[in-house]
């Protein structure tokens, strides 16, 4: 699938007006945004505790309410520092802290997402093809992994593979191959059956070609409105192994192990400790969410549920 | 009486589907905890530890031998019932489980109640106020639920409720004096209600109730969109028919066919996807678990990962996988007994 179809795709979810799909589009751009150029105007660093100015250390006061005002006595004359959403448990900037966290998160979902339709699409391709007895272990090992719980068996693999970046990706990748694969398999074998498809090996092609030039293309289209929805839960996913401390190592920030490194005290009054991170989660998810469900609702009219 | 005889057949053969559906998740244990790169001792017991101590470990868990050889010991132990020692106290994984399990089996029934309570009620509004504005509330809610981690929803209630007004204690099961209380039951079945009424004090159940309250309205609502979505579209279904027509070409109320033709008939994909949900739930509990200091299986595995005990964490998930195909076993009979249909 070429970079226009892309394109044309975007443009014609954006003409449509729906609705679902705006407002997806527009919190995840939102997302994306504080990911790509956020940290780059956020004013301190979100791993330190302390600013330094004029190569002078300065300590940032833990638990500081959103809104509040430090002053800083430097040789230039008295800096005022300003916290817009308050500091941590720690002295970190809660405003700096929850705009990183969105390039890991982001970064980490889209790692897992890519992996797993890859994966899941190619199994699915070859199982919905072959048929007979390849498609039998593959489908009952599929269907063994959709079974279980997500949640665990990315626990499984993160707390054997460790921490970091790539690992957790494939950790959360693991998750979502089976849905994939069952959504490719099932648009193989009912493609699989029509007559183009016998037109094509008539004249001569291989399995591989049309397995590769003529089914993939045709399947891909079903695949596109699940993306987003997947990617979505991808972030809940990487959220709860981080917040389970299976992310990536402190102090990188992270909003799902700062949200369990605040527990207590987000629970016991020091609400904005928790409330931001939260909200960047609930609104990442949303975006992505609504956009799949718009995207659905346009792609697949007949399909939509409502 | 042919049909007595088709069931229990068919319920034979739902069994026997079951052991390989065993072998498979086993399997899949196995290679997530063992056959994947990365030394799951070190990763998991730390890497400051002298080299010769992790050998030590691992071959006390068997983790120097090859591969075909751990996975024979392995299926062969699981089926004995020996899911080894901790690496810690070296108490018997199993022994440790099945000390939590109760409580997983407690905060499940419970969450799995609000959570069809919730549903039906939600699926209702949105069937019955079809036309109105109401409609896109099921679908606003669902992207709402779907969208708050499970986690944090947790955090707001003890926030709010818990720690906030001080209605609902925020971690545990019991008070930790009814905990010492129960401790004293002369046989104990880890089930709250049932070891108050044993140690012949009932007012623990009260003391239990108000703990349980909120991680169950946290996993409820967490897995209440999926019910809500189920009854809606099987109340669409229903209401599409002729003889749903036909009632209300009589006259009938909306509400009364709602009620009477509607929601009994939604009764039966309901069980299913209680039943379907057990992964989502056994995921949630977890992270619920975890938040609540809730002392069931999900925040075993998080103690696990914590103390970096790799034969709790692989008993546990082992576990898991015990638990999802019989439950998926008992759905299906379930199934085909409140509709025998599926059985031909």
């Amino acid at each position: 699938m070429s970079i226009e179809s892309w394109i044309e795709i975007l443009r014609i979810s954006l003409r449509s007006r729906n609705k679902t799909f705006l407002t997806g589009f527009i919190l995840m751009m939102f997302a994306i945004s504080l990911a790509i150029i956020g940290v780059y105007l956020t004013p301190y660093d979100p791993t330190k505790s302390y600013v330094v100015i004029d190569g002078k250390r300065f300590d940032i006061q833990p638990l500081l309410p959103p809104g509040s005002k430090m002053i800083v006595e430097t040789s230039s004359g008295n800096i005022t520092l300003i916290f817009y959403l308050g500091t941590d448990q720690l002295g970190r900037d809660v405003l700096s802290r929850v705009v990183a966290g969105a390039r890991f998160v982001l970064l980490v979902a889209f790692i897992a997402t890519a992996l797993s339709s890859l994966i899941g699409i190619i199994l699915g391709l070859i199982s919905g093809y072959a048929g007979g007895l390849t498609d039998r272990i593959i489908s009952l090992v599929m269907d063994a992994m959709y079974a279980f719980p997500g949640l665990i068996l990315a626990i499984a693999v993160a707390a054997l593979i460790g921490v970091g970046i790539i690992n957790m990706a494939l950790a959360i990748a693991v998750v979502y191959i089976p849905s994939y694969f069952r959504m490719m398999r099932g648009v193989v074998l009912s493609i699989k059956s029509l007559s183009y498809i016998d037109a094509v090996r008539l004249m001569g092609a291989g399995s591989f070609r049309i397995l590769f030039r003529h089914l993939l293309p045709n399947a891909l289209y079903s695949v596109i409105a699940v993306l987003p929805i997947n990617f979505a839960d991808a972030i809940i996913t990487e959220a709860g192994l981080s917040f389970l401390g299976l992310g990536i190592p402190p102090p990188t920030p992270d909003w799902g192990f700062d949200l369990n490194r605040g527990q207590k005290f987000f629970v016991s009054g020091y609400w904005w400790i928790g409330a931001f991170p939260g909200l960047m989660i609930i609104i990442t998810v949303l975006g992505f969410l609504l956009l799949g469900e718009g995207l659905n609702d346009i792609l697949n009219p007949r399909r939509s549920v409502r | 009486m042919g049909e007595k005889i088709s069931l229990k057949t068919y319920i034979l053969s739902r069994i026997l589907i079951t052991i390989p559906m065993i072998f498979i998740l086993l399997t899949i244990v196995f290679i997530v905890m063992r056959a994947l790169p990365g030394d799951p001792v070190s990763m998991l017991e730390g890497k400051d530890i002298p080299e010769e101590v992790l050998a030590r470990r691992r071959a006390e868990l068997g983790l120097d031998k090859p591969l075909y050889i751990q996975y024979i010991s392995y299926i062969s132990s699981v089926l004995r019932g020996d899911l080894g020692v901790t690496a810690l106290e070296k108490v018997p994984v199993a022994q440790y489980i099945a000390m939590r399990l109760p409580a997983t089996v407690e905060l499940a029934i419970s969450s799995s109640i609000i959570a069809i309570l919730i549903g039906v009620f939600l699926g209702v509004v949105a069937s019955f106020f079809k036309q109105k504005y109401l409609m896109p509330l099921a679908r606003i809610y669902s992207s709402i639920v779907f969208s708050i981690p499970v986690f944090y929803l947790g955090l707001l209630f003890q926030a709010s409720l818990g720690v906030g007004i001080g209605l609902f204690p925020t971690g545990g099961r019991v008070s930790p004096l009814n905990d010492i209380v129960l401790s004293e039951a002369p046989v104990r079945t880890n089930f709250v209600i049932i070891d108050s009424l044993l140690v012949g004090r009932p007012d623990i159940i009260l003391d239990f109730l108000s703990h349980i309250i909120l991680p169950s309205l946290t996993l409820g609502i967490y897995l209440s969109s999926i019910f809500a979505r189920v009854t809606y579209l099987s109340l669409q279904e229903i209401l599409s028919q002729e003889f749903v027509v036909a009632a209300r070409s009589r006259g009938l109320l909306d509400s009364i066919i709602i009620w009477r033709y509607g929601v009994r008939n939604v009764l039966i994909p309901l069980t299913t996807m209680a039943g379907l949900q057990i992964a989502a739930l056994l995921g949630g509990a977890v992270l619920t678990e975890t938040v609540f200091s809730w002392p069931g299986i999900g925040s075993l595995v998080y103690e696990g990962i914590l103390k970096r005990d790799y034969a709790l964490v692989q008993g546990v998930v082992t576990i898991y996988a015990f638990i999802v195909a019989v439950t998926n076993l008992l759905v299906d009979i379930i199934y085909a007994y409140v509709d025998p249909r599926v059985r031909f």
